[in-house]
């Protein structure tokens, strides 16, 4: 059974039994707090989004036609969420300290390092305007096709592309100002590279 | 290939979106240009880099909020849907109930009544132990269930008026 095929499966039953959306918040809590995190850069804040994206998500459920893509419709909630937040702190925003992290299997040095790597990387991040970091965020983050991000987006597929093309160049340039690209910052990952290139 | 059609397929390159006749020609390109090497070496950095940025661990309140909030929507979205049929059955039933009561036994009052005519005063007053006798509780139980039958329906009609208002 496909991801899609449970998340509709679920979604069926949520709407007649509120404990089987139990289930789909166990499923999406995690994507949907660290995109939220990550948008607005507050961990206490993006706690208190989350529950809010997953109560709208579960009033307007029967609203949501059986068999239609669970996901794209949820990072568009979370994504609204988001930037009505941002919008309504303008000014103000300072950085929250570093959320504590999932990953703890590796030693105190290299979780440090993962850490400050975070804080750098998220304020870079927070830099980007609302609609940059949002494609950066699905598509690198939170691993969103193209086309569940036109859905979430509401927007066509080229804008989807033209947009994630012009964030990560931006990006590049502000990861580059604030050093955040030297050497053995990132996970060990085969870069996507040929040899002829390297 | 020049170098502002290459800056332009690199990204594609990244996402896999080249045709190999394309992705080839980009890396020949690539190969032999400094600036452009730099530029997606630069590129794909940045991606690593955000890749590998940690996930944060969610806090235990955003499940058990949301499912309390959830199950108090619930129950709050039941009784608001089931509240007015109940009451309205609960008035209608009652009334009736009331009716099948003092009907009957209204019969009988009014049959006392006539007979109080027909006997003159001696029968009154024994109309009027009859009465007292049968004054029958059903009668009265009767009339006080229509009674509050009445007062429930005015009572919700009342808190409806100043919910909406």
């Amino acid at each position: 059974m496909s991801m899609a095929n449970i998340d509709s499966l679920l979604v069926e039953q949520a709407k007649s039994e509120p404990e089987a959306f139990g289930e789909l918040l166990l499923r999406y809590q995690d994507q949907v707090y660290n995109y939220l995190y990550r948008m607005i850069g507050h961990r206490e804040d993006a706690a208190d989004l989350a529950q809010e994206v997953f109560l709208r998500v579960y009033k307007s459920l029967h609203r949501f036609r059986a068999g239609a893509p669970f996901r794209p419709w949820l990072y568009k909630i979370a994504t609204n969420v988001a930037i009505n937040y941002l919008r309504a702190r303008r000014a103000t925003l300072p950085l929250d300290e570093e959320a504590p992290l999932r990953e703890d299997r590796f030693s105190p040095e290299r979780m440090a390092e993962l850490r400050e790597l975070g804080h750098q990387v998220g304020q870079v991040l927070l830099q980007l305007p609302e609609a940059y970091r949002a494609v950066i965020l699905m598509r690198h983050i939170e691993e969103l096709s193209y086309e569940e991000m036109a859905q979430a987006l509401d927007v066509p597929l080229g804008t989807v592309k033209v947009r994630l093309h012009r964030a990560r160049l931006l990006l590049m340039e502000k990861l580059r100002a604030s050093g955040a690209l030297s050497d053995g910052n990132e996970l060990q990952r085969s870069p996507t590279t040929p040899s002829a290139l390297s | 290939m020049n170098c502002s059609v290459a800056q332009q397929l690199l990204q594609l390159y990244l996402d896999h979106e080249l045709e190999p006749v394309e992705a080839r020609a980009l890396e020949d390109h690539v190969a032999q240009c400094a600036e452009c090497r730099g530029q997606f070496l630069h590129l794909e950095r940045s991606l690593l880099t955000l890749e590998s940025l940690p996930r944060a661990r969610v806090p235990s309140r955003v499940y058990n909020h949301t499912m309390a909030q959830l199950r108090q929507e619930r129950t709050s979205s039941f009784l608001n849907k089931f509240q007015r049929p109940l009451t309205n059955g609960a008035i209608t039933l009652v009334a009736l109930l009331g009716l099948l009561f003092a009907l009957p036994s209204s019969a009988d009052l009014s049959s006392v009544l006539f007979t109080l005519d027909a006997d003159g005063l001696d029968g009154m007053v024994d109309s009027a132990m009859v009465l007292a006798v049968s004054a029958d509780l059903s009668f009265i139980a009767g009339i006080g269930m229509l009674f509050a039958a009445c007062s429930i329906g005015l009572l919700q009609l009342v808190v409806r008026h100043q919910s909406i208002s």
